[in-house]
């Protein structure tokens, strides 16, 4: 658990670090903003999926996501 | 005392007058309202049937503010050997409903807060639960932190016992950070850390308890631990291949103090074969090692039956794996997100138990039809 918290958190730095490496300019977002790039492409249907599943097994959560910062707005 | 916490924190946050009395334009959101209607029918091999429709709705309060509700049920019927005792091989019919509202305010064109407060009601288990979260766009909106914290308390009852009622709360932080990684790439990494406390057991199955000594049994109610933390990461590829190609892919750790871990991957491949169609089709594979005091068989020991014991084939070991389709076709509209859509999933699933005596193997078929209308 102590492990898997400590990388978790390094995983969350690096991410973050990489984000000040990266800059998407928005005439270049196009792509990302297309629904296809959603982390949730059919909300409802996964919903309904990912009740099964919680019901089924025994582990769960970390199945959500973050808006996308595709900066579409 | 967790959740009265919990509810004094959402007012703060979903009430901020901030947003209502000072609004800003509008920043070009393509549709004000929106209603959503799904129906999903799950059947399996061990003979269990579950009906789940689901409605829900959402609309703009104000610039600033978006108002959500949802409401669904599970409609359950069946004879599955988790439910139905050898003494009593009737079938059960059992019917829960659930219902949640919800708000989303812009406080500024970066950060936005939710709460969510969430209620569900069976004949023998009720449920009240609240959810705050905020999201930052950073780095020019290349990168997104979204925080959030969910509680709630459950209780417990018996249909057999109309006193029993017993406590059962948890509370979960989820951290995601969402990051572009280029003009075709999205990167996720998502931590969940979870605590559940209280009456952890099933309120009906019990454990049979083996003499070695002699071929008697004896059953007994189920006992774990009732205190359970976890922690589960996730991370999460995006990558567009052509402009109408997709694909996702994500792995996902669990662990956790009863020594359950797991392991699970997917991928999804989205496809816009036609302007108006989209199909996705994915990929799963689960699998987990079992709780510490989890044993296919218990035998007494030194002639009491072992302090924790359970039947319950989730603590055990198990693999399952999914199949999905789904199509998606929008019969009106001009974008992606305005207009009607109809959308049709079939998931298929094989569940492994190898230490389940009872039942190693199930299969299962979940068929969801579902409508969306932005206007």
């Amino acid at each position: 658990m102590t492990a898997l918290l400590r990388t978790a958190a390094l995983a969350l730095l690096a991410a973050a670090l990489l984000g000040g490496c990266l800059r998407v300019q928005p005439y270049q977002r196009e792509t990302l903003a297309h629904p296809g790039m959603r982390a949730a492409q059919w909300p409802a249907l996964q919903r309904s999926s990912q009740h099964i599943d919680e019901v089924r097994e025994g582990s769960r959560g970390a199945t959500g996501h973050a808006g996308g910062g595709c900066g579409c707005n | 005392m967790q959740l009265t916490r919990a509810v004094a924190l959402a007012a703060a946050l979903a009430l901020p007058a901030r947003a209502w009395a000072d609004p800003q334009p509008d920043d070009g959101a393509s549709s004000d309202r929106r209603a959503t209607a799904s129906l999903t029918v799950y059947s399996d091999d061990d003979h269990m049937t579950v009906t789940s429709p689901r409605a829900g709705a959402e609309a703009r309060a104000s610039d600033r503010v978006l108002i959500d509700v949802d409401a669904n049920a599970d409609i359950i019927s069946g004879a599955s050997i988790d439910v139905v005792s050898e003494a009593s091989p009737s079938p059960i019919r059992e019917t829960r409903l659930a219902a949640g509202l919800g708000a989303t305010v812009d406080l500024s064109r970066t950060v936005s807060g939710r709460a969510r407060a969430l209620v569900s009601h069976e004949s023998d288990y009720r449920s009240v639960g609240i959810l705050l979260g905020g999201a930052w766009d950073l780095a020019r909106r290349n990168t997104t932190v979204d925080v959030e914290l969910a509680a709630r308390t459950d209780r417990v009852g018996n249909s057999t016992d109309p006193t029993m009622s017993e406590p059962r709360d948890g509370e979960t932080l989820t951290v995601s950070l969402t990051q572009a990684m280029g003009p075709m790439t999205f990167v996720d990494v998502v931590v969940d850390g979870s605590r559940d406390h209280g009456f952890l057991e099933s309120a009906y199955r019990t454990v049979p308890i083996y003499d070695p000594l002699t071929p008697d049994t004896m059953r007994v109610s189920e006992e774990v631990p009732d205190r359970r933390l976890s922690l589960a990461g996730l991370a999460r590829v995006r990558r567009a291949l052509t402009r109408h190609l997709f694909v996702h892919a994500d792995y996902r750790y669990y662990a956790d103090n009863w020594s359950i871990g797991s392991h699970t991957v997917s991928a999804t491949l989205v496809a816009e074969p036609l302007d108006r169609v989209r199909i996705g089709a994915s990929g799963r594979y689960y699998r987990q090692s079992a709780a510490d005091f989890y044993q296919a068989r218990y035998d007494l020991v030194d002639g009491a039956a072992p302090a924790l014991r359970t039947r319950d084939r989730r603590l055990g070991r198990m693999s399952s794996e999914t199949a999905n389709l789904t199509v998606d076709v929008a019969l009106t509209g001009a974008s992606p997100d305005d207009g009607l859509r109809l959308s049709l999933s079939a998931v298929a699933i094989r569940f492994s138990w190898p230490d389940f005596p009872a039942q190693t193997r199930r299969n299962a078929l979940a068929l969801t039809l579902g409508a969306v209308s932005a206007f």
